[in-house]
């Protein structure tokens, strides 16, 4: 396993465009990124923005238009998917219906020219890796969706692939099913040691999994970072707006002191941030504050003050909506036992609004 | 008032409550298949005159299975629905994996058009142009010249069926057997064509019975020594209907039949 490289996967300046150089499609624009030898990486985006495009590339159904593609140090992207030794989970497990699922397992290893006993052998630990001992004899039509899943990823594995390649994998499941089959895929990860490249558009997917996760948009890599990395210190408007919920307060850089920065808004609010800023007097950026990080305080009390204009319960938490003067709205999150005393207030009464220390990112783009 | 509402409720379905439905629908599928009926029907009678009834009895079936020229166009019928079936499926076949799996290419379209045309084209022209042809090429392998044209004319009703199981194949089938280590032609051969069998074999048989029941084309081509068996009954219907013609019609009725079901359970969805 352990190679002089310690990257699994090296993209550099991939470009891909379908359809004719003249009137071609852009799905991919100049992206460079590497991914790590044993770790669980994420593609994440949203329909459209290369993401599965990428992994494409990788499994190698599709040819790149300009750049290279490196797996442990050699380069890839000119050969022939057959000649690359990693595998692929398809979104909607792609099994061959007319093989049992021992030989939907045992395929890859006969390709290979494994001997018999080794194959029987491999296609026995798969089957016991993913709980399906008593299916080796099914036919994948008489299965349900979590078990053509569980067989999709023993065929995947069982040729102990280099790097295994995951087309949002869960999409087609139930929602219990995803969240049991995730802590199942990472599971899987650790004992095998193997890379992951996973692709999703899912949010909670890729935070609750992942080690490293690429944000993509619009054919380009947006951030790249780990989830409490993205979550808390997104790059850009993009990435913050995209994983997880947030409030983009669009304003000017005010007058600056040594420890603490004013900020106004187009409406003429002004906020007083503890919090430096580079940024010259005058500059236009964006604030990004978490709904969890904005907080209701008494009248008078917080950075400004608003009226409360909407609420909705959601059980473990309710999402208050307040309004500044100048119209801007925010979302604020609590969860309905420490923020007991706000269920009382009602829409349209007075609040004051702060926001919680160092909780503020500034967003130039 | 409900009466109306009734009947929008059932929409489409409110067709088995026209009046007079089962009269038309009646009149529709005794036309179409009392003929054969009687035909079969008459090929048991024991009487020398096939509409005169005299009795249940099955001598003309025997007389058929003694009549040596019977027997022999029987046998040219065969092989030539044979060999024209094997030929025309592996063209069929190969066609389309180039239409469904070959990319775009320009006048694919077109492609398309021309190997399905043959179906609508009358079949009379085929056949004077087919027998032009071989006179004027100077063809003459007798059961080959059959062949040949059956092949040609069975290639459209072969391709049908084989496209339409490879349109509803989804591709990532044969890229998950090529990210699984196998070359293009390990993935077609273990999971592409398995996959297509259903298709090529409502292909197969489709154009076997087409070939079996030609008659405008075999008529033409074929010459003494190589006459099928719909062409041989049209001879022996002109000189006067015996029993022994329904006995020959009502086997190769029951062929056909029998073809057709295996056509219509291998062409069934979701296999």
């Amino acid at each position: 396993m352990a190679d002089d490289h310690t990257n699994a996967l090296e993209v550099r300046n991939v470009i891909k465009v379908y359809g004719g150089p003249a009137q071609g499609v852009t799905a991919l624009d100049n992206v460079s990124l590497d991914i790590r030898h044993n770790e669980f990486f994420t593609l994440l985006g949203p329909s459209g923005c290369g993401k599965t495009t990428l992994l494409r590339l990788f499994a190698g159904f599709e040819e790149v238009t300009e750049g290279e593609i490196y797996l442990y140090g050699e380069e890839i992207e000119d050969l022939a998917p057959h000649e690359r030794p990693v595998n692929t989970v398809f979104q909607h497990y792609a099994l061959f219906p007319h093989m049992t699922v021992r030989d939907n397992i045992a395929f890859g290893l006969r390709r290979l020219g494994k001997p018999d006993s080794e194959i029987e052998k491999t296609v026995r630990e798969m089957l016991g890796m993913v709980h399906m001992e008593d299916f080796g004899d099914r036919r994948p039509t008489q299965m349900s969706g979590g078990q053509m899943q569980r067989v999709a990823l023993a065929r995947a594995l069982a040729p102990h692939p280099k790097v295994l390649l995951l087309d949002e994998p869960l999409s087609a499941l139930d929602l219990k099913l995803r969240q049991a089959m995730r802590d199942e895929l990472q599971r899987l990860q650790r004992e095998t040691g193997i890379t992951f490249v996973f692709v999703t558009h899912d949010q909670d997917e890729a935070l609750s999994m992942s080690d490293r996760i690429a944000v993509m948009s619009n054919g380009e890599v947006q951030q790249i970072g780990g989830p409490v990395d993205i979550y808390k210190r997104p790059a850009n408007r993009f990435v913050a707006d995209f994983i997880g919920d947030t409030n983009l307060i669009d304003v000017s850089v005010g007058a600056r002191t040594r420890s603490s920065t004013k900020f106004r808004t187009s409406g003429g609010v002004e906020l007083a941030i503890k919090q430096t800023t580079e940024h010259a007097e005058g500059t236009d950026l964006s604030l990004n504050v978490r709904p969890e990080n904005v907080l209701i305080a008494p009248v008078g009390k917080g950075k400004t003050d608003g009226t409360l204009v909407h609420k909705t319960f959601l059980g473990r938490t309710s999402i208050y909506t307040v309004q500044m003067k100048d119209g801007t709205e925010l979302k604020t999150r609590y969860s309905n036992q420490e923020g007991r005393h706000h269920q009382t207030i009602d829409i349209g009464d007075k609040v004051g609004i702060d926001f919680a220390p160092n909780s503020i990112a500034v967003l130039t783009s | 008032m409900t009466a109306t509402r009734k009947r929008k409720a059932s929409g489409a379905g409110a067709v088995a409550s026209f009046p007079g439905l089962f009269i038309v629908a009646g009149l529709f599928y005794a036309f179409l298949y009392f003929p054969i009926l009687v035909l079969v029907a008459y090929s048991f009678n024991s009487g020398k005159r096939s509409m005169v009834w005299k009795g249940f009895g099955i001598d003309w079936y025997g007389r058929v299975f003694t009549n040596d020229a019977i027997l022999a166009s029987a046998f040219n019928s065969l092989v030539v629905a044979t060999v024209a079936t094997i030929l025309s499926t592996m063209i069929a076949t190969a066609g389309a994996l180039a239409l469904a799996r070959g990319g775009e290419f320009k006048g694919k379209t077109l492609s398309v058009g021309l190997i399905t045309l043959p179906l609508v084209v009358p079949e009379i022209v085929t056949a004077v142009a087919t027998l032009m042809f071989f006179a004027s090429i100077g063809m003459t392998f007798g059961l080959g010249n059959l062949i040949v044209a059956h092949t040609v004319f069975c290639i459209p009703f072969a391709f049908m069926p084989i496209r339409a199981r490879l349109e509803g194949m989804d591709t990532t089938m044969e890229q998950a057997a090529r990210d699984l280590y196998s070359t293009e032609w390990q993935a077609f051969r273990y999971v592409t064509l398995p996959l297509l069998m259903p298709g090529i074999i409502a292909g197969a048989t489709l154009a076997f019975v087409i070939s079996l029941d030609d008659f405008i084309i075999s008529l033409m081509v074929s010459t003494a020594g190589t006459t099928t068996l719909p062409v041989y009954i049209y001879g022996m219907i002109r000189q006067g209907i015996t029993p022994e013609v329904n006995a020959v019609s009502s086997i190769l009725f029951a062929i056909s039949l029998a073809l057709v079901t295996v056509y219509w359970f291998a062409s069934k969805p979701g296999k």
